[in-house]
């Protein structure tokens, strides 16, 4: 049985990009025809690393188009590329970058699949995989985000469609019970079922928790609340004078988190580095990981610490981090907003080497639950099922 | 239904392979099979290259959609070792179907990402091995079994600590017991070793890994940790140190190599504090076996800045010193800051004080910057002098790299002594060392139009203005000066009117607008505009901290002139006129008779009345050719002799033009859309001896090479019916490079005809007062080539840096000479001269290169092919390659021997320079013989005559 993948753009960098990659070089490795359909473009060359087996169709290439056609059809597809979309959902947060046109390359790429499992990585795509699959397609929906963070208009479309899926994989306990009260009860298609983020397995090198710094990664937007943590890190900076924040990524916020480290007078201190491809690399050089954001999907990146061995200090914000991390003993979770507390928490760990080599040495154990194997077995589980319902 | 309908015809069969391993004396494969049809029966195959003996393996079928499956088979190796250990072996898929055999050669994009274990087999010591041929195809080979060493990780921590680990694995060790595995790590420097302490690892893993029956692989592990902050293991400084891996058992022992892993990255060095002071680790590769070599070096005294602060006007920096002997024999006493130039290398030094290894030290920005030339706009590098070497200051300890691009300090504004306004802040190189960086506080960035309407000459276009500038007044005054011809000087109050715009943090759109009626100007009106590019314009805006000083570029084409250039200025009118431009030349072109006086000429794309087709039309006017000249030239108010008929390019005037001469005069090519009629002629001038490769001649693996031979730039070539060879040289390279078959005239070049002329004398003093340049002083030129990496990487907006320093050129040479700039014009708007200087002049925009050389002395020059011309006037000529090593490479391409045949003597910096230009007499004669040789090879045809002998052979009929 043939799978599919409907992403946005396999070729960039970010969160779902290397859970999606985790899975499906797991699942290609392990024998399954894996596809990826890519509606974007944006890289030449993929920023992680993809498995050979797996074939790639790319809908709009944006890298190797050609802009200097002048004939009658580049015409009708610069227009179409101008018009909005009709077929992804307005509330979804790209929705600008889809067009008229990526809905007709979508829409042909949908129909031309007639069998198998379609997996689908974001709301407004569940949605138009539920509405324009074909007859014996399979759809197993990913939803990254709790229900109750959508506006109303998402949320109303949610509750029409979702229905339709076959599966919703879920990444939390939470929102499995939420998705499974609003959804079970109206149908009785649906499966909700929690499939979190898996991580590859790694070598088992830890980090020494010896050097002074305080790492974060994530895209500099307002959901990652890096501005609470320059907050927090200022609060504790005077005590621990010889301590650096390190903050990777990239994103829109960053001339605003670079006027506030000025404003503040730490640009000695908390440093946006900028993207890297290598997180692991940079974790081994850290002691403490902080998390900051205001909501999360799931936390990746609070396994991806812990599994070199970091320990995390988390808001304790919806939805993920209270899940992942046992508050003391691998980690330690802040109530949600609290700057003061989580000023507190950093400082706790900074001053306790003893503390921070005890919680990592938990954490390593804690998150072996999330290595590929084990949730690659979830995912290979659903497809039987699926299989078997299908009498394949 | 479908958009856009793709058919599912002739698909193609293919066959790629999924998945291989080995495990029990079997090769199992896995490979997907996509299909458009039914076949009766498919095998996989093996094909023996040389013999064309052939193996046959049946598959079994896994079925994933309609037209896609997985096949699956294994190839036994204990039948088959015999034949399939020797040779080559390419994999196919045998298919039948209605009695007609078919095969498919099988793809292998995986084992090259995904390398699967090695296929050892046993009893033969060989081992099989798959792999992806040239073109990514399945084959076989097998290799004499080797030990296999593997580092799986390594990590250095940014505080010296390294940690290795991997497995060596002897495939015919029959290990029974793990603890009889001997184990030794080595470090070998020169002829010295050292053993080091290792973990040992059990790895059970490797045994499932490498499924041999009855074989156990546990005892292959190893770890190890260098903990370098607390011990050298004895490695002297700066010795390489290659590591080395044996293992021991049963009497046979293996000795290998640590290599890098095959993916991960890998930070390649460390800065740390050790029990021995700082010291840094660097992690090299041994190009022949990718062994991986450790370098340790120590630094006898580390300035490290921990804090530097950018506030309220003050620079404050915190550090502190680390040396190995804990400052027993340093003595602290007399310890200074030193701020020093990087250009011009002036030095300030501020005493400070070390207390117990810290120092601090605060510059207070306003009253240095009021009395002294200290953090004048530049680069000013720090260093921490101690007992009277100069150490530079760093911030390497927190192994945070490449902060230039990561940490950005606050500047400061204010104005220096001369009221000018510049920015100062801290600034971080490429090593993380300290420096500071002055920039002024506004460049112009782009001009987008000037004018005068009625009698208001305005100016338009972008300021990039450096932060802070939140609270700009809309409106401010200051002035500009416009130099002309002659030594004119308009000295022209203005208002401007500022505007930030969206696009960055530092961009403003002006307008700037002067009421010349008010200034007694109007009558001067269109010498202005004439003389718009005679030079930089010098800017100045009055705010009321002091006054922002910088020039600009206004280029002729931006005059606004004609209603046409003002609906131009619209982008929808644009895009409309120059589609209709097109259509008039299409008319004209079919519809009008063709006029046989007509000529054009044009010099370097319309930007200047110069060059090859400057000479002839002279000639030409002085033969009293009857001709009707059209010029093609942006600036409309040009002074050009004969009164011809001036047009801008791509206008409506210029497209008639084009459509109806006869005669076409150009040392380039014209766009693309001309085309030649029957009756027409153009004669290509071209416009210089070439250095770089041209066309053909270009390296195929280059580049450079698509364009350079491009189908375009062949159509642009076959328009061509003359072309000039300047020499010999030229004139073959030109033929060759470009396939051109027409008519070469070997003449010489007719811009240098002016170098044999009679009346020089007059000619050079009329183009002295042209340029106001006093009669009494000799003449320097400095034309340096354009470099695009000193220009990229965020520099369009930084000043030129010279590299020499100018007052010191000034105070040097000033009482003798003046010096002449000619820069690319990227550059030449980059300069930032001083407003009444009598030394330097800058000549950048000056129409005609030719007529430089003629009046200056000595010329100063690099990779340029100015050097062809320059050299027909017998005067000296010094070759200031500060860059000859950057630059190497490409001096390499050139078609001569530049290093060797160059007529002058080379020098690669600011010391070597002036001491060329003192002893330029001896220099001379010392080059005498070179300098003949090179002109007898390049200047051979000339002898002033080639605009005549060009004119005779092309113009017959006028």
């Amino acid at each position: 049985m043939k799978i599919y993948f409907l992403v946005f753009d396999i070729f960039g960098m970010g969160g779902t990009v290397r859970t999606v990659l985790n899975v499906t070089n797991y699942l290609a490795q392990s024998g399954y025809d894996i596809e990826i359909i890519s509606v974007f473009r944006y890289r030449e060359s993929p920023f992680f690393e993809i498995d050979p087996r797996i074939k790639i169709q790319v809908l709009h290439d944006v890298v190797n188009r050609k802009t200097d056609n002048i004939g009658f059809k580049s015409t009708i597809v610069k227009k179409l590329s101008k018009m909005k979309s009709r077929l992804i959902h307005p509330d979804d947060e790209a929705y600008d970058f889809f067009s008229l046109l990526t809905d007709m390359k979508m829409f042909n790429a949908i129909k031309e699949i007639t069998s198998g499992i379609l997996v689908t990585t974001r709301p407004s795509f569940n949605i138009f995989a539920s509405k324009y699959r074909n007859k014996g397609v399979y759809i197993i929906g990913q939803e990254h985000l709790n229900f109750a963070i959508y506006p109303e208009r998402m949320k109303n479309s949610i509750l029409k469609h979702y229905k339709n899926l076959d599966y919703l994989a879920t990444l939390t306990n939470d929102d499995t019970e939420d998705y499974k009260r609003l959804l079970e009860a109206n149908s009785k298609k649906v499966k909700v079922k929690k499939i979190t983020n898996s991580i590859p397995k790694l070598q088992g090198v830890t980090s020494s928790l010896e050097s002074k710094t305080i790492i974060a990664a994530g895209r500099l937007a307002p959901q990652k609340g890096f501005d609470l943590l320059i907050e927090a890190f200022k609060i504790v900076h005077p005590k621990f004078p010889d301590w650096k924040l390190r903050i990777y990524g990239y994103g829109r916020e960053k001339n605003n988190l670079q006027a506030m480290i000025e404003d503040n007078k730490l640009y000695n201190h908390a440093i946006l580095m900028g993207p890297t491809q290598h997180i692991e690399t940079e974790l081994l050089n850290a002691s403490i990981y902080a998390l900051s954001s205001r909501f999360e999907g799931f936390g990746m990146v609070i396994v991806e610490a812990m599994q070199c061995g970091v320990p995390v200090v988390s808001f304790d914000c919806p939805k993920g981090p209270s899940e992942i991390i046992s508050n003391n003993v691998d980690g330690i979770l802040v109530e949600d907003g609290n700057v003061e507390e989580f000023a507190k928490a950093l400082m706790e760990l900074m001053g306790n080497p003893e503390k921070r080599k005890q919680f990592g040495k938990k954490a390593v154990e804690n998150v072996k639950q999330y290595e590929i194997e084990n949730i690659g077995k979830i995912w290979r589980d659903t497809i039987d099922e699926i299989s078997q319902r299908s009498g394949l | 239904m479908k958009f856009f309908g793709k058919h599912r015809t002739s698909i193609k069969p293919q066959c790629s392979l999924n998945n291989i391993k080995y495990k029990n004396g079997k090769v199992l494969i896995v490979l997907k099979f996509v299909y458009a049809e039914a076949y009766s029966a498919i095998f996989f195959n093996l094909h023996k290259r040389d013999t064309q003996v052939s193996l046959k393996f049946p598959v079994s079928v896994e079925a994933i959609s309609e037209h896609s499956c997985f096949l699956k088979l294994e190839v036994s190796m204990t039948d088959y070792a015999e034949s399939l250990l020797h040779g080559f072996w390419d994999a196919n898929l045998l298919l039948e179907n209605m009695g007609q055999e078919s095969k498919v050669r099988i793809a292998n994009h995986l084992t090259n990402s995904n390398e699967p274990q090695p296929f050892y087999i046993k009893g033969h010591d060989k081992n099989f091995v798959p792999y992806a041929t040239m073109n990514g195809n399945l084959s076989f080979k097998s290799e004499d079994a080797a030990p296999i060493l593997k580092t799986q990780t390594i990590v250095l921590e940014e505080n010296g600590t390294l940690r290795l680990s991997g497995y060596l694995l002897v495939p015919w060790w029959n290990v029974q017991n793990n603890e009889d595995v001997q184990k030794r790590l080595i470090l070998r420097f020169g002829e010295d070793e050292r053993d080091i302490v290792m973990t040992d690892v059990l790895r059970t893993d490797m045994t499932t890994y490498y499924q041999q029956e009855d074989q156990a692989y546990e005892w292959t592990g190893f770890a190890v940790e260098f903990n370098f902050p607390n011990s050298t293991y004895g490695l002297p400084d700066g010795a390489p140190a290659d590591l080395l891996l044996e293992y021991e058992y049963n009497h046979s022992s293996i000795t290998l190599p640590i290599t890098f892993p095959s993916s991960g990255v890998l930070n390649r060095t460390s800065t740390f504090q050790s029990f021995d002071g700082i010291q840094q680790l660097a992690i090299k590769k041994r190009m022949k076996t990718n062994g991986i070599v450790l370098l340790l070096t120590k630094e006898e005294l580390h300035a490290e800045v921990d804090e530097i602060y950018s506030e309220g006007g003050q620079i404050s920096i915190h550090g502190r010193i680390i040396t190995i002997n804990k400052g027993e024999r340093i003595s602290f006493e007399d310890t200074f800051i030193i701020v020093k130039n990087r250009t011009s290398k002036a030095e300030y030094s501020f005493k400070v004080k070390i207390d117990s290894f810290h120092f601090n030290y605060t510059f207070d920005l306003s009253s240095l910057v009021k009395n002294e030339d200290i953090f004048s706009e530049g680069l000013w590098d720090l260093f921490l002098q101690v007992d009277g070497v100069m150490y530079r200051l760093v911030t390497r300890l927190d192994g945070i790299k490449n902060k230039q691009n990561r940490i950005s300090f606050p500047p400061y504004k204010l104005a220096n002594k001369d009221g000018e306004i510049i920015v100062i802040k801290p600034y971080y190189t490429l090593k993380d060392e300290l420096s500071i960086m002055t920039k002024p506080y506004i460049a112009a960035k782009s001009i987008s139009k000037a004018e005068i309407h009625n009698s208001i000459f305005l100016i338009d276009g972008k300021l990039h203005v450096q932060i802070p500038n939140k609270d700009l007044p809309e409106i401010s005054q200051g002035h500009i000066m416009i130099k002309g011809q002659f030594g004119k000087n308009y000295d022209i109050p203005v208002s401007w009117k500022l505007q930030k715009t969206e696009n960055t943090k530092n961009e403003f759109h002006f307008t700037l607008s002067a009421d010349l009626k008010a200034a007694g100007l109007l009558e001067e009106r269109d010498v202005l505009l004439r003389d718009i590019n005679f030079d930089l314009i010098y800017c100045e805006i009055d705010f009321e901290d002091g006054k922002a000083i910088f020039t600009m570029n206004v280029t002729p084409e931006k005059v606004v002139l004609t209603l046409e250039d003002r609906l131009k200025q619209n982008d929808k009118y644009k895009a409309l006129l120059s589609k209709w431009g097109l259509l008039v030349y299409k008319l004209c072109f079919k519809f009008l008779p063709v006029n046989r006086k007509a000529v054009v000429f044009q010099s370097f794309y319309g930007k200047s009345y110069s060059d090859n087709p400057k000479a002839l039309y002279e000639e030409m006017l002085a033969q009293h050719r009857d001709m009707k000249a059209v010029w093609v030239i942006n600036n409309l108010k040009a002074d050009i002799p004969g009164n011809p008929i001036l047009v801008r390019p791509r206008s409506f005037k210029y497209y008639y033009y084009m459509a109806i001469s006869t005669y076409f005069v150009n040392n380039g090519n014209f766009p693309d859309f001309f085309q030649k009629r029957k009756g027409m002629t153009f004669l290509q001038t071209w416009h210089g001896t070439p250095l770089k490769k041209l066309g053909f001649d270009v390296d195929p693996k280059a580049l450079a090479y698509e364009e350079n031979t491009s189908p375009a730039l062949l159509k642009r070539i076959e328009k061509w019916d003359y072309l000039i060879g300047p020499n010999l040289y030229t004139a073959e390279i030109l033929k060759r490079a470009y396939k051109y078959k027409k008519k070469m005239l070997n003449v010489g070049y007719p811009r240098n005809d002016i170098f044999y002329k009679e009346n020089i004398r007059t000619k050079i003093i009329d183009i002295k007062k042209k340029l106001n340049i006093p009669l009494n002083k000799k003449v320097i030129l400095y034309a340096p080539t354009w470099r695009d990496y000193e220009y990229q990487n965020g520099n369009q907006h930084r000043a030129y840096e010279f590299k020499f320093d100018l007052k010191t050129f000034k105070e040097k040479f000033g009482e003798e000479y003046i010096l002449l700039l000619r820069l690319h014009y990227f550059d030449a708007s980059r300069i930032r001269l001083h407003r009444s200087d009598d030394f330097i002049y800058n000549v950048s925009s000056y129409d005609d290169i030719g007529e430089l050389y003629l009046i200056s002395d000595l010329m100063i020059t690099d990779y340029s092919s100015v050097m062809f011309d320059y050299a027909n006037l017998n005067r000296p000529m010094i070759f200031f390659t500060y860059d000859l090593k950057r630059y190497g490479s490409q001096v390499r391409g050139f078609y001569f021997n530049f290093v060797g045949e160059a007529p002058g003597p080379f020098v690669t910096d600011q010391e070597q320079l002036f001491d060329a230009i003192e002893h330029i007499d001896r220099l001379q004669s010392e080059y005498q013989i070179k300098y003949d040789q090179f002109k007898d090879r390049f200047c051979h045809w000339e002898d002033g005559q080639a605009s005549k002998r060009t004119i005779e052979a092309v113009f017959k009929n006028l």
